[in-house]
This record gives structure tokens, sequence and C-alpha cells, in this order.
């Protein structure tokens, strides 16, 4: 099979703190892939360093084949990424916004006019074009903020905790869009932690004090460790380590 | 190629955030008209109508003969004739009195005995530039009635070798600004001023902006350069800072007639390249700067200090001492000043003023240079 | 009383936290202190002197070496031309050229008129104002030695006791007598640091907490309004009086600039001082959204008002009209203040008019602007 992502032994520390302690894994093409912990765990400083924006301490990461030491420029054109900030220009219409991010990511005037007409439609804001973004609500928000980061067409999408502070049901619609998205062949790293989202995932990878401590599909997990709740499996992990 | 896609859909977003924020821009805008206001209406270096009392203790036509001298020199407004040297120092304490004269009893007694008279001539020294000017007019006014009555008892005694007094006449003539308005010094320097400040707290605060509301982090995961962001920031406050020249131009040509002698062109390639350097800090303190308070403590302490004080804008430079005058030769607005001068009073070219539009141009780069060297470390 | 030390705590918390900030709020002024003391100068010297000298006299080259024996002039060591002048004035060589004619010293020798030119480049108004003063005081010293000599002369010939009066001018500079700009500068400092941070700190302060949502946080809590408006103006109103007392002390170990008056009156001033300038930030605040509004109105109101209120040129050198204006200003009355306090060492019985009008305009921009903060809270 064919690997999207690829890390092995990554570190990070921040002084001598290690945020990222010696992890390897490997997502494949086309796959959800769930990073699920408690805040501070390392799962955002992963993506960073996934996302070439930020300088790995030891160990190698490749994404598509590009190395996130060596070739950082290279990964950012063929990735998308959505911050759990929802990164939007508040005080620029919604259209403004997926014109301005088509324009940093080099598409042409006719290629930002479909895609636009695309992130319009999935993301139901049609008829809300020159709406201020600053207004709109939270589930808005998210899927214009996923729309303008996949709005290239990127081969592999880090979303990082794409569904904090949004209700139920525009999480679950989130997550509807995610899968086609991923049926369509694009690789999703996606970090959560809400644990009812793992069964979204193809595939989980728990993380806690920056070590992955499990690793598979949800229904491996469940029968390796004998439980019938990932929750309870998790805090029985952590309780471990402690 | 400087300028791709990607510089101009940033630069397309950063203008629509400036035209979004009125405010924001009617000051940016107006700014510079209220400083062009002030500087040709309520600041002037010329002084006169300085407020003089006298204390004449001797009341005789003599004395007024010498205050009339005083008032005659056209810089003094006699406002005040205290009674004595007491209520003469209480005005001087409030501020109301600027110079006192004070006549000795018996000056005219003494005058016609051609016996040594002195009268007392009193500055307020607190603000030193007014007092020393004032002390000059009050001294040459006392000088040459002096010298009249010398020249009339000389006349008396049919003794004088001529008719007038003074050997020595100095004519005065200024070269290139021969009206002697302060005005038409100050109003080219308010270009190079206004472009420093504002350009400066604009930009300061676009990097920290977005850093604060996290969509710096959004920007770099997409394939622009931080050189691409730099740029595409620069060009609309770079408008921004061409559109406040050019008010300040035509208003000051057409409204305070501020003669413009030399090469339009040059002010424009100058002013262009100024605004680089004034761009160039603003990013870099917004390349430093955590959070939007330190921006703006850190730009105007870097702009508004070394524009108006530094820049030799109202204060000459050579009359600083060295240690100042060494930091004054890294200020890209001490060159622009002298650029803008050049072009507005003395009608100089691109020959006369190569050398400092070259300085400019170096620091412009360089500036940028470090800006964006700084915004890379501060990412990572 | 709890809660509003708990909110001004927060607020110095947040403050010092930072230290960059820190280093900010008290370094620059230091910096400034220094710039203001050392690089404002009006006193104008070092006037570049050239010389074209036509009569090529003993007297012509007397004339020059007075001048620059005055202390105000350098001989720049150019002799032009009619052709070469307008190049050593363009190349910024001179500042000022002296010319003789032919005829300069023969005209002396017999009691004629002798005309020199005192030619400026002029771009520099300030400047050239001053070097014709200078240059005129030169030539006055030079005319009442000729006309002693004169004088004697003739008394020689005639003989016998003439009367010839004289009258000299005695020149006393009161308050600064070394006329330092310094001296005037430096006390001013004050005032304009004070506008600078406290404006600034306190509008930029609210609006930040409008951006980051925090400000809601406080309107749900149990806080009173005033309480929220005396934590958010306590805090700089403690750090200005810190700042006041840096530039006093830095003012005298430094410039040796010691305050004639009292330095509780100073206080008290300040004090009076800094209810209109967190007024004033209150204010800014209630009209604007984001930091950076806050920031360009702070500036649209501080600068031009620095400028009109004296702290480089002196408000009785400006149109009426404008002095007008500056009566509206807190400024111009805490300027008169301070320097009077410093440098003529004046107390209550000549400064209450003005601390009386800084007391009313405080007063009424903080309650108005309270009022118009606490509206805009609920």
């Amino acid at each position: 099979m064919q690997m999207s992502v690829q890390v092995n032994n990554l570190v990070k520390r921040f002084g001598s703190f290690p945020a990222v302690d010696d992890i390897s894994f490997s997502v494949a093409k086309g796959e959800i892939f769930g990073f699920i912990g408690p805040n501070g765990a390392g799962k955002s400083t992963t993506i960073r360093m996934l996302c070439g924006i930020l300088d790995q301490t030891s160990g190698v990461g490749t994404v598509e084949g590009f190395s996130i030491k060596t070739e950082p420029e290279k990964i950012k054109s063929v990735i998308g990424y959505m911050s759990q900030k929802f990164s939007l220009y508040d005080d620029l219409t919604v259209e403004e916004n997926i014109n301005f991010y088509g324009g940093i990511h080099g598409l042409s005037r006719d290629e930002t006019k479909t895609r636009r007409s695309w992130i319009l439609e999935m993301a139901g804001l049609r008829g809300k074009e020159s709406n201020m973004t600053g207004a709109l609500s939270g589930g808005w928000r998210q899927r214009l903020s996923l729309g303008c980061a996949i709005i290239h067409g990127p081969k592999v999408v880090f979303l990082d905790e794409p569904t904090a502070g949004v209700d139920p049901i525009s999480r679950r619609e989130f997550w509807l869009l995610i899968r086609g998205l991923a049926k369509a062949g694009t690789t999703i790293f996606v970090t959560t932690h809400y644990m009812d989202e793992v069964e979204f995932c193809d595939r989980i990878a728990m993380i806690y004090r920056g070590k992955i401590v499990a690793m598979g599909t949800s229904a491996e997990l469940k029968t390796a460790n004998k439980v019938d709740n990932l929750e309870m499996l998790f805090v029985n992990l952590i309780r471990g380590m402690e | 190629m400087i300028i791709n896609g990607r510089v101009l859909a940033i630069a397309r977003k950063e203008a629509l955030h400036v035209v979004r924020d009125v405010r924001s821009l009617i000051i940016a805008l107006i700014l510079p008209l209220v400083f062009l206001f002030i500087f040709a209406y309520a600041i002037t270096l010329d002084i006169d109508h300085i407020r003089l009392a006298v204390v004449d203790h001797d009341k005789t036509p003599a004395s007024r003969e010498l205050i009339a001298a005083i008032t005659a020199s056209g810089y003094f407004d006699l406002t005040a004739l205290p009674d004595n040297e007491k209520e003469l120092g209480f005005g001087m304490d409030k501020g109301d009195i600027k110079t006192g004269l004070i006549i000795p009893p018996g000056f005219a007694r003494h005058v016609s005995r051609g016996e040594n008279n002195s009268v007392q001539i009193l500055v307020d020294g607190t603000e030193s530039n007014s007092a020393n000017i004032a002390l000059n007019y009050a001294n040459a006014a006392v000088a040459s009635y002096a010298g009249n009555i010398v020249l009339n008892a000389l006349n008396k005694n049919g003794m004088a070798l001529r008719k007038d007094t003074g050997f020595i006449e100095a004519g005065q003539m200024a070269v290139y600004n021969p009206s002697m308005r302060s005005r038409n010094f100050i109003i080219p320097g308010i270009i190079a001023v206004i472009m420093s400040i504002i350009l400066a707290i604009l930009t300061s605060l676009t990097v920290v902006k977005e850093r604060e509301q996290g969509t710096l982090e959004q920007l770099l995961v997409t394939p622009a350069t931080p050189r691409d962001i730099l740029v595409g920031k620069m060009l609309p406050y770079w408008t921004i800072g061409m559109l406040d020249m050019l008010m300040i131009v035509v208003a000051g040509v057409f409204i305070f007639n501020v003669p413009l002698k030399g090469d339009l062109l040059l002010l424009f390639f100058a002013s262009g390249i100024f605004a680089f350097c004034g761009l160039g800090i603003g990013l870099l303190v917004s390349s430093v700067s955590d959070n939007q308070q330190i921006a703006i403590q850190l730009s105007m302490l870097l702009s508004v200090l070394p524009g108006f004080i530094l820049s030799g804008f109202l204060f000459p430079i050579k009359s600083m001492p060295a240690i100042i005058r060494a930091v004054t030769v890294i200020l890209p607005a001490k060159y622009f000043l002298q650029i803008l001068r050049g072009i507005f009073l003395r009608g100089s070219g691109w020959s006369a003023l190569i050398l400092e539009t070259m300085v400019l141009f170096i620091m412009g780069v360089l500036l940028i240079f470090i800006a964006s060297k700084r915004f890379k470390r501060n990412i990572g | 009383m709890r809660r509003i030390l708990e909110l001004v705590r927060k607020e110095l918390i947040q403050t010092f936290r930072d230290k960059r900030m820190v280093g900010l709020i008290f370094v620059a002024p230091v910096i400034q202190l220094i710039m203001l003391g050392y690089a404002v100068t009006t006193d104008v010297k070092h006037i570049a002197l050239g010389v074209w000298d036509n009569d090529r006299s003993f007297e012509s080259r007397e004339f020059v070496r007075k001048a620059v024996i005055s202390g105000y002039f350098d001989d720049a060591g150019v002799v032009v031309n009619d052709a070469g002048m307008e190049h050593a004035f363009k190349s910024g060589r001179c500042d000022l050229v002296l010319y003789f004619p032919p005829d300069y010293s023969r005209n002396i020798k017999r009691g004629e008129k002798a005309k020199l030119e005192i030619i400026a480049d002029g771009s520099d108004s300030n400047l050239t104002n001053i070097a014709f003063s200078y240059m005129a005081q030169i030539a006055n010293i030079e005319n009442a030695r000729l006309m002693k000599e004169n004088v004697s002369k003739m008394k020689a010939a005639r003989g016998g006791n003439i009367m010839i009066p004289q009258v000299s001018p005695e020149p006393r500079v009161m308050y600064n007598p070394e006329m330092k700009s310094a001296n005037y500068m430096i006390p001013g400092e004050i005032g304009l640091i004070l506008t600078l941070i406290t404006i600034l700190l306190t509008s930029m302060s609210i609006t930040k907490e409008k951006e980051s949502g925090t400000i809601e946080q406080i309107i749900v809590s149990p806080l009173r309004s005033y309480e929220v408006i005396l934590g958010k103006t306590i805090p700089f109103a403690l750090i200005g009086m810190m700042i006041v007392l840096l530039i006093i002390t830095g003012g005298l170990l430094v410039f040796n600039i010691a305050i004639k008056g009292n330095i509780f009156t100073l206080l008290f001033s300040s004090f009076l001082f800094l209810l209109n300038t967190l007024g004033v930030g209150l204010f800014i605040s209630t009209i604007s959204k984001t930091q950076q509004q806050a920031m360009l109105s702070s500036v649209i109101f501080i600068l031009p008002s620095i400028m009109i209120s004296g702290f480089a040129f002196p408000v009785s050198n400006m149109p009426i009209e404008v002095q007008w204006i500056s009566y509206l200003l807190p400024l111009r009355y805490f300027f008169t203040i301070i320097r009077g306090i410093f440098l003529k060492g004046a107390g209550f019985a000549i400064l209450w008019p003005e601390m009386l009008a800084l007391f009313i305009l405080g007063v009424t921009v903080f309650i108005l602007a309270a009022l118009r903060f606490r509206k805009k809270l609920s």
C-alpha cells in the first residue's frame, strides 16, 4: 500500500521538555487517521512539524514522499491545513476569504471560480457570499475554513481539532464531508479529543505526554484490550502510565 | 520575480482590511493634513510679538525715547508698565511677560552728563531659542539707541565724522528662501515625518494581528513564502504613504505657496524608496513583537522620536553632540529630509542628491531583508 | 473595594508579566530623556562660514576672525566667487557666505559706510535668522569699537573734556541662565510621556479585552461599572506616577536639573493631569472596536495636542486662534505647571489657575467617558 505520511522516531523538545517523544506511524493514501489525546499531549506539535512550520528536534518524516526536514516548501503545495481557530479573516466576506486562499495557492481565476462554487455548495453558504465572515456562526465558519484549506485540492489534509466548539449537528455534517473527501482519495490526518469521533476514523493513534500509547483500528483496539469502550481503554492506559 | 500571484492575493486581502476599517483609513489620510495645518499655522520659528514689560524709574523724555527705540524694532509688544521690579518678577513668574526692561532712576541725568549708564534687560530663559532671539533683538535695539545718542552728542560738538551710525553696514540676503519663511523649510520636512510615523505604526500591527488571530499559521502552511507575505503586506501601505506624500505636496504648493523648484520625478522616486524604509521598520517591529501593545509602543518609539527630533526636521543636526550625530547617520528620515529640502528649496536634481538617494535605497533593502529574516526566525 | 484591588492586581500582573512591555514602558522614557536632553538644541552653533573676499585686506580678514572667535561660526575654509557659491551651498559645505566688496577697507579708513553682504543658504530659516542676528551683533561690536576709536581720535585732536554719553545693555537671563534647551525639554518630557503611555495603554488594554472577548466575562461578573472603570485606570495611573519619578530622577542624575519648587506640588499636578489622560483613554476605548482603531484615534489626538500645547515651541508664539484651541487641551496647563515648578520654583500661589483648569477639565472628561463606558457595558 502506498503511504501518504510516514514518521519514524520523531522528537520535538522545547528546552528540555519533550512535547513529542519518539513517535513512529504511517498513514495510507485515502485513509482517515485519527490522533486522539488530551490537550497538551503533543497533537498540534506533531501536525505543525508535518506541515513544515515547526522544525523537529530529531527523527524523520515524509509527507507525500517529501521530507519534512529538507523539503517543507514542496510539502506546502500538496497539503491543506485547518487549525482549531478556523483561521479566517473576520473583516472579509465569505467570497473574499475564498478568493484570497485561492490566490495564495496560485490558482488561476477560472480555477478559483470553479472551486469557489464547489466550496459554497459544500459548506452550504450559497447566498451568503457577501456576508462578513465575522458574523457567521460556528458551523458555517468551520465548513468555510475547511473549504479554504482544501481549495487547491491537496493530497493530504491536516485537521487540528476541527470540531472544537461546534454543535453536534454541525459536527456530524462535518464528518460526512470528511468521509466524502477520503473516499475521493484524499488522506485525512485529524486530531480530536472527542472519543465519539473515533468511529469516523479508519485508524487511530492514542497519544499521551508525547508518546503513542495505542494504535490500530477501533475494532482492533477493542478486541486486543478486551474493552467495548475506547474511552475506558484510554483512561486505563493513562492510569497505567501514572 | 518579486511580484507574483501570491503576493497580489495577499496585497488584495490587505487592501480589503484597510478599506474595511474606514476610520483607520480616514485617520491615516487626515493626519498629514492636520500636521500640515499645525506646522503651517501654529508653529512658527519666526519670533516676533515678544511680550515686553518696562519698569521706568526715570519717566523722562530720554527714557521714553529708549522705550520707543525698542518697540520700534518691531519684535516687541509693550504689554505692561509695572511700577516696580517685584511686579515685573510676578508677571515673569506667571509667564505673561517674556522680556523685561528696567530703566534706572536718573537715567536722563546720567545720559546728559555723559556718565556710564546701564539698563537692565531681563529675559525669560525657559525656552532657550526664543530667549536667545529676544536677547539678540533687545541688545541690538539698545546698541542702536546708544549709537544714536553718541552720534547726536558728537554732532552737537561738530565732531562727527559721519552723519549716521555705524561704519560697517551688513546687508542680508537668503539665496534659496529669500522670504525667510519657516513654512518653506518645515512643510517639505512634514512629508518625511508623516511618512515615517504612518507607515511604521500601520504596518507594525499587521503581522502581530495575524499572529494573535491565528491566520498567520494558516498562511504559513500555504506555498506563500515569508517574502511573499511581507511584500504583499507592504503594497497597500506603500500606496497610503505615497497618497500622504502627494497630499502634502499638493496642499503645500497650492495652499501654502511653498516653492517646489526641483524635479518632481526625483521627488516621487525618492519618496517611493523612503516608503519602503518606513515599511521595513514597521514590519521589523511587527515581526519581533508578541502583541499589538508592544508593537505600538515600539513603533512609536522608533518613528515619532527619530522623525521629529533626530532627523533634523526642527532641530539642526550640526548642533547636536557628536554621539547623537553618530546615531542620526543610521536614520533614513535624515537622508530623506535632505533630499526633500534639496528638491523643494534649492531645486537640486539627480546629480546633487544621488548619494542620499542611494543611501536610502540601500537602507530600504537592508531593512526589508532583516525584517523577513526575523519574521522567519520568529515563526519557528 | 476588594474587587477593585483584584482588578488592579490582575492588570498590573498582565502588564508586568510581559518583560518586553516593562522594558518599553520604563526604558522608552529614559531613551527619550537622553535624546531630548542632548539632541534637542535650538542653540545654533558651528555655522559653516565661507568667504568671498574681493577686498583681501586686513580689515576683511579681521572681520572673519572676529566671527570665528565668537564661537558660533566655523571657518569652512571655503573661498568662493560668484560662480562657486551655488555649489558651496548645494553641496552643504557652507551655510553662510560673507561677501566683502573691493572698497570695503578703503571706506572704513575714510570713515565712510563700508558695506558687506551676508549671504545665507536660507533653506533653514531658523538657522539663517539666528546666523544673521549673530553676524549683526558682530558688526555692532565692530561699529562700537570703530566709534570709540573715532571719538578718542577726536578727543586727542580737540583736547579738553567732551561729554560722550554711553548706554550699555546689561542683559540677565532668568530661570535658565545658561539657556540650556534641556531645561525646557526635560520637564516637558513628563507631560509628553504621561500622555503617550497612559492614553495608549488605557485605550488599547480595554479594546484588547473586546477583541479577545474577555470583556464579556467582566460584564457578566458582579462587578459594578465604576469598579471596572477604576480597575482599568488605577493601574495605569500608578505606572504613570512611576514614570514621573523616573524622569525626575533621570533629569537630576543625567542633566543635573533639580526641581526648584515643591515635588509634592508636582506629583499632585501630575495626578490632576492623569485624570485627563485616563479619561481620554477611556473615551477612546468606547469608540474603538479594535486595537488598531484605538491606537490611531489616540495618535490623532496625542500628536497634535503635544504640538500646540507648547512642548517644543511656546504657545505664546502661536496665532491667537490656535491659542484659543490650546485652552481646551490639558497638556497646555500641565506644561505651564511643570515648567513653573521645575524652573521657576512656582507654587500654588502662582499656578492655581492652571491647576483648577486641569481639575475641571479632568473631572469633566473622566465623568463623560465613564458614563459612556457604562452605557457601552450594559
